[in-house]
């Protein structure tokens, strides 16, 4: 378990004293730095475009294409395919995709390598459908300070689909895995404009990859992907970011040695102490590879909202994690020092799904008043404002802040 | 039995047909705010990825942007050298002080109604209709110097370079070049067109016949065909995702000089990069006369 448990890290962060009251709250001055800067206003973001298949998204990049989910879609237990985040790596992405000719190979370390249409997956293979988050490991990004470059995501980098396909375990067993294998290793479509930048290649340890939950999906919300979002297979990887959700997958490898590639061993690496924190002054000098979701809750509500005293307003948000399982969600409106447990609202669709709050908060009184929310999970782990910070802006899960802004 | 047989062979057809998913992609305008170094960055940074990769970025100091220019060069793979890091991010740092990017569309006109027969022009009246219509961009002896083109990336043409297929012209005129100022001429005669492209057509000229080598196609192969196509046609997988389509080469063919020009200091403006720092000369020569070898012509 990477998650570090409240009095481990209270220890480590040396605070222990100046914690116990408000324990979720250790730094009282992080408290006010994300509402101070707030990236989620930044002119460039107001330009919403509309791609092929997709709605009205946030623009981060057209070439490749990221695209960021409006926060309004999150008041859904799942994610409209056309609102799903869109985020690509390499521009020469697939714009055409030919079912009569696509194959999906697995081949590699096997007994019998494999070469499969659409169709056949359809036909010859058990369906398996599973609901679960897609984050993309920079969501949120852009509230880390010191900022870092890269993806400048607020919330909107992951949703919540069902995913309808074939396990991955039973296309490994009938290609039929030697023995020795160690790795599989996952590509799809698209390729890297210039000859000298890598091709987007990710790799999950044969144990893992065989679970019997990773799973290579046709459909999402029961319907085909949208081109965009990795039409037509794509790579599941429940609880995991999405960085491991290879899209318009086509080439499935098992390898007996440890898979060596630029995007497993140079990018999308999280510091391996230190609860996966480092500062810029001192960078961690060991790092893994990035893996499950960290625990998380965030509001739907949008960030600076307006509210008279005494009249009660919704509040709500959604919470998940690596499928451990969120058991609750609290909301603070005096900067941590008390919690009040929110509900949860619409289905609960599986531990790999969000779950989704809502509570109603009365403003005691005229003023400017900062709200909290904060996930536990099954496992007793709670979300903290402890500083948080990678050189890589990755898994961003402190304690998430909202003003509002109270009249008489 | 055998209609039988048809039957099915036509419906497999039709089921593949409808089995080819496509999506067009929206296209935007690089964005090339003034500042110095702006045309360095026009032939560093537009290859891979689009400008608002920089224009998301939170605020960056000079040192910071050398940084990140240097982790696209070692990391990435950028063919950009190590002296040039200082200016482009300087450039960058302007750019972030630059008003926000007004993240034009790359439109393509449609196909004209009008019905003309390229063969069939007069070059001496054409002159008059390219004086006209051409010449501020193109300038007066169709260099690609002309007046107009003063702050504008990618600058016009060289028409005197090389040649062009009648058709590739025709295009030009009734589409424009998307991605590029180039405008569509709809107000523009079939007269005047078929004119006009015979003028333009005797501007360039053919250039010696040069001989394919194996190591030059295999470099192109490796380098250029992700965008210009195995073929040189301008249909490599990543063609279809840029805002100004990779020349087609089997109905442009740049002179050596031009081609050689393009190749070293790339197009500034459009993706088409610089290869100095990837590319030996002699390799870029191999490359010029390479591509040359690829026209077809009408
Ligand atoms: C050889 C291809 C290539 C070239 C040329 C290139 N880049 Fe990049 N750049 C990339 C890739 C790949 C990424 C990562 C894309 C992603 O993950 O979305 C990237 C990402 C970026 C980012 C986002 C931050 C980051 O570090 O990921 C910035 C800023 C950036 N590039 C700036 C530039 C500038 C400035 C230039 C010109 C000096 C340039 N790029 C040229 C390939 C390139
Ligand atoms: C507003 C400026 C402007 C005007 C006016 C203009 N052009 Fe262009 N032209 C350009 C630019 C810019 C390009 C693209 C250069 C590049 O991409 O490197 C271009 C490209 C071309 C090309 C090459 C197309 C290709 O496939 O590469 C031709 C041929 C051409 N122009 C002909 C004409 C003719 C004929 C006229 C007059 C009827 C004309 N242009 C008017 C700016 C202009
Ligand atoms: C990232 C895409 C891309 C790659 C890779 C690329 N090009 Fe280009 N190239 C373009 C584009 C776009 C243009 C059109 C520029 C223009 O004329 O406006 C172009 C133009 C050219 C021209 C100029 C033609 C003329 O009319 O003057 C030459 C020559 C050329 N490319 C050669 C090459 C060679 C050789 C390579 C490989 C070493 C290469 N290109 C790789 C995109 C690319």
């Amino acid at each position: 378990m990477h998650l570090i448990d409240r009095r481990t890290f209270l220890k480590i962060s040396g605070l222990t004293g100046a914690g116990i009251v408000a324990p979720r709250v250790v730094f009282a001055a992080d408290a006010t730095s994300a509402a101070a800067d707030r990236p989620q206003a930044a002119p460039w973001r107001s330009r919403l475009v509309k791609f092929p298949e997709k709605t009205e998204m946030i623009l981060l990049t057209d070439r490749p294409p990221q695209l960021e989910t409006p926060l309004k879609y999150f008041k859904q237990d799942l994610t409209p395919n056309e609102a799903f985040f869109v985020r690509w790596h390499l521009s020469g992405i697939p714009t055409s995709v030919d079912l009569g000719t696509f194959r999906l190979s697995v081949g590699g370390h096997v007994e019998k390598p494999l070469s499969l249409s659409v169709a056949d997956l359809k036909k010859n293979f058990e369906p398996v459908s599973l609901v679960a988050v897609g984050q993309c490991s920079g969501n949120s990004r852009s509230f880390f300070q010191p900022r870092v470059a890269g993806g400048q995501w607020a919330n909107g980098a992951m949703g919540c689909a069902k995913w309808t396909g074939v396990r991955l375990k039973d296309l490994l067993e009938r290609a039929g895995v030697k023995s020795g294998a160690v790795d599989v290793r996952f590509a799809g479509l698209d390729e890297p404009p210039l000859p000298d930048t890598a091709k987007f290649v990710k790799s999950l340890d044969l144990q893992h990859a065989a679970d019997g939950e990773v799973m290579v999906a046709y459909a999402m919300n029961d319907a085909d992907l949208p081109m965009l979002n990795g039409y037509p297979l794509r790579l599941i990887v429940p609880g995991w970011f999405a960085t491991y959700w290879v899209k318009s997958l086509n080439q499935i490898n098992v390898l007996p040695e440890k898979f060596k590639g630029f995007w497993m061993d140079k990018a999308y690496r999280i510091p391996k102490a230190d609860n996966h924190n480092e500062s810029p002054q001192r960078l961690a000098t060991e790092t893994i590879p990035i893996n499950r979701h960290t625990l998380r809750s965030i509001f739907v509500t949008p960030p600076n909202v307006a509210a008279l005293a005494d009249k009660p307003i919704e509040v709500e948000g959604l919470a998940f994690d690596d499928g451990t399982g969120v058991t609750k969600v609290e909301l603070s409106s005096d900067g941590g020092k008390s919690w009040n447990e929110t509900k949860f609202v619409g289905d609960d669709m599986g531990k790999y799904a969000w779950r989704r709050w809502k509570t109603s908060w009365t403003p005691p009184a005229p003023g400017s008043f900062t709200l909290m929310c904060c996930a536990t999970n099954k496992a007793g782990v709670m979300q903290t404002t402890a500083p948080q910070w990678n050189r890589s802006g990755y898994q961003r899960n402190v304690i998430e802040q909202i003003q509002v802004e109270v009249r008489a | 039995m055998k209609r039988i047989a048809l039957l099915v062979i036509v419906l497999a057809a039709s089921i593949a047909q409808a089995q080819v998913k496509s999506i067009e992609l929206p296209k935007y305008q690089p964005y090339l705010p003034p500042g110095p170094g702006r045309e360095l960055f026009a032939t560093s940074c537009l290859s891979c990825h689009a400008t608002r990769y920089i224009t998301m970025q939170p605020v960056m100091t000079q040192g910071k942007w050398e940084e990140s220019v240097r982790k696209m060069i070692k990391t990435y793979g950028a063919p950009i050298s190590e002296e040039l890091v200082p200016e482009i991010a300087q450039y960058l740092v302007a750019f972030q002080q630059a008003p926000l990017d007004p993240l034009s569309r790359v439109t393509a006109n449609p196909e004209p109604k009008i019905s003309f027969d390229p063969n069939a022009g007069d070059a001496g009246k054409g002159k008059a209709v390219y004086a006209r219509a051409c010449a501020s961009c193109h300038g007066t002896e169709g260099k690609g110097d002309g007046p107009a083109m003063a702050n504008l990336l990618p600058v016009a043409t060289n028409l005197t370079a090389g040649r062009f297929a009648r058709s590739a012209v025709v295009r030009a005129i009734t589409h424009g070049v998307p991605g590029t100022s180039m405008p569509a001429f709809p107000s523009l005669s079939a007269g005047d067109v078929q004119d006009v492209v015979a003028c333009v057509t005797q501007m360039g000229g053919a250039t010696e016949p040069t001989i394919v080598s194996d190591q030059a196609k295999l470099l192109f192969t490796q380098n250029c065909a992700s965008c210009h196509g195995n073929d040189g046609r301008g249909d490599g997988f990543n063609a279809s995702t840029l805002p100004r389509a990779p020349t087609n080469f089997s109905q442009r063919e740049p002179a050596t000089e031009q081609a050689l020009k393009a190749i070293t200091d790339g197009v500034a403006g459009t993706p088409m990069p610089s290869w100095k720092a990837k590319l030996a000369d002699p390799q870029r020569k191999l490359l010029a006369d390479y591509v040359r070898t690829l026209y077809h012509g009408d």
